[in-house]
């Protein structure tokens, strides 16, 4: 199959396999992988060509940090944090609101987003249960936190470490442009959260007694492991910030970190490598193969011809139209997939605007928006259906409408912090 | 040997409409875990399961294991609100409608597996007709009541 055709029939694969990963009939890795197979049963690219089209960077480095994390969280480390953070502040609802937020925004640049929230989010709830304060506002608070904290790092959010992967980003890269503007947004956010609820906060004295109370030590399931794990973590993340010196690249940073504290920790092996999120990782190697198709086919090619004619090769234009795109996009579907898609897109743009150097802004602008855009509503990012899930259970239910009635205006408020950063810094 | 020759028949059962506490002083004073619920029918409708209570006076994130270990908190008064809103109750409210059932026919291995395998829910197995009519309920001690020299331990909760 070839020209015309081949085009045709593989952006219908594309498509369909997009509606039925967004309609969440079947599991998402079996849809995305079986949209890779027909595109190969179809003659769109040879097996071969498929497995091309797998960044094994992306793959290792998320499995590596998924063996660490599920070592490290062993520890009680998380559970530690947030109590500890939570006493430190003088158990006062707001201040714990704010301290629970920094708490989650950390962990989740470096580590990830979904982990975060599921170790944070149970102890938040008792810390609400025992202040017998809503915990609405908290866990409203911690989806923001996760989302903005995964910003700024290259292994924060998988769009980052795809992006980074892609293009050769390192660490230190992401560190210096994403960084100091997530802590900004996060500010900038805390703001209208204490209008709505901050100022109204108020919890019994005996209530904020007994928090206090809390013996965040008894919290560390296991000292040894705890240090071994963060030795580890430190390593990696130094290791990082060296790799272009050292010639290393993520991944195998991240895999020897991981199998040396899978050995050092004398953890069960094959325990750990059940609790990486296999679903996660297929996913990736599906949607991978099916861009690769498309790119194949020179869609993308097309499409990013399109976007370079559209904006007139105007970096500026360019930047906002990514920036704000990928953020209502990201809102209203996953971003992982989107993300893979516009790789190629923007790295076809590069001739149009003078080479790959000239559009390094336009993967900032991707990254801010495709990370930020998925605060926009309950679906827009796994961390937030998890939070969602605890929320459910502890019958405080965060319902699709009136969420996003307060989460969209504020993510389009960090978006347009971002637009604002992304214009004086790059252009 | 089968459930029918196991089981403790005509057991001590409960109604819908008693309160938790009242049914709790039952079970208490039968020095029982759980017991069958019927209705007018004497069809049985649920197991009062204490386990499953105490589930139910816990805070979900605990009870889905989303936090393994709470030994840093030192306690939670909401605890003791939700175990005195839960004895207010009707049985019909709290009772697991979730239990083992079985025919008078099913054998011994069968019902020791199936308490073995169920014990985190209720600790006996209800035994019924066809019709759903409660026969009698096996529990740990019928199980053990097999050994010869036990066979007349006080367990069981007859009527």
């Amino acid at each position: 199959m070839t020209g015309m055709t081949a085009l045709v029939v593989a952006t219908a694969i594309f498509v369909a396999t997009y509606i039925a990963i967004m309609t969440e009939k079947v599991n998402r890795a079996v849809i995305a992988l079986l949209g890779a197979a027909i595109m190969v049963f179809f003659g769109i690219q040879s097996q071969a060509e498929a497995f091309k089209g797998i960044d094994l960077n992306t793959i290792f480095l998320l499995i590596g940090m998924m063996v660490i994390v599920a070592v490290t969280q062993q520890s009680g480390v998380f559970q530690y944090l947030a109590v500890w953070s939570a006493k430190r502040v003088g158990g006062r609802p707001w201040a714990i609101l704010v301290a629970l937020g920094v708490v989650t925004a950390v962990l989740s640049a470096l580590l990830d987003n979904v982990t975060t929230v599921l170790l944070v989010a149970p102890v938040t709830l008792l810390i609400a249960d025992v202040l017998r304060v809503s915990p609405y506002p908290y866990l409203f608070t911690q989806i923001f936190a996760s989302n903005i904290g995964g910003t700024a790092t290259l292994i924060g959010d998988p769009p980052n470490i795809m992006i980074g992967s892609a293009v050769g980003l390192s660490f230190v890269d992401f560190l210096v442009n994403l960084a100091p503007i997530t802590v900004v947004i996060f500010a900038a956010t805390l703001g209208p959260l204490y209008l709505i609820w901050g100022r109204k906060m108020r919890v019994e004295e005996e209530d904020r007694a007994r928090l206090l109370e809390f013996d965040e030590r008894e919290a560390i399931q296991d000292p040894v492991l705890l240090k071994k794990s963060l030795a580890v973590l430190a390593a990696v993340i130094v290791s990082f910030t060296a790799a272009h010196g050292l010639r290393l690249e993520p991944a195998i940073i991240t895999l020897t970190g991981a199998v040396v504290l899978l050995w050092w920790s004398g953890r069960d092996f094959h325990q750990t490598f059940a609790e990486v999120e296999w679903v996660t990782i297929f996913f990736f190697v599906g949607l991978f193969m099916l861009v690769h198709g498309l790119e194949n086919v020179g869609l993308l090619k097309i499409l990013a011809g399109a976007l370079a004619t559209w904006s007139g090769g105007d970096l500026l234009l360019a930047g906002m139209l990514i920036l704000w795109g990928s953020a209502i996009l990201s809102a209203a579907v996953d971003n992982i997939p989107f993300v893979a898609t516009m790789i190629p897109i923007i790295k076809g743009m590069a001739p149009a605007f003078g080479g790959e150097e000239a559009i390094r802004p336009l993967w900032w602008a991707l990254a801010l928006g495709a990370c930020l855009g998925g605060n926009g509503t309950i679906i827009g990012a796994s961390a937030n259906l998890i939070v969602a899930g605890f929320a459910e259970r502890a019958g405080q239910p965060i319902r699709f409408l009136p969420f996003m009635i307060r989460a969209f205006p504020l993510m389009l408020l960090s978006i347009a912090i971002s637009s604002l950063y992304w214009w004086l810094r790059y252009v | 040997m089968t459930a029918r020759d196991i089981m403790t028949a005509h057991p001590v059962v409960l109604r819908r409409d008693q309160s938790v506490q009242e049914a709790l002083k039952v079970i208490a004073a039968h020095r029982l875990h759980d017991l069958p619920v019927v209705d007018g029918e004497g069809r049985v409708v649920g197991m009062l399961s204490t386990f499953d209570l105490v589930r139910q006076a816990l805070p979900a994130y605990i009870v889905s294991g989303d936090l393994k270990d709470v030994a840093f908190a030192p306690d939670l008064s909401m605890t003791y609100r939700r175990l005195e809103e839960i004895g207010n109750r009707s049985v019909a409210e709290v009772m697991t409608t979730d239990f083992d059932r079985v025919a008078p026919e099913t054998s011994l291995l069968e019902v020791a597996t199936l308490l073995y395998r169920h014990g985190h829910r209720a600790h006996n197995v209800a035994v019924a007709d066809k019709e759903g009519r409660l026969l009698g309920v096996i529990g740990i001690w019928d199980i053990f009541k097999q050994m010869g020299s036990l066979r007349e331990i006080p367990y069981g909760g007859s009527r």
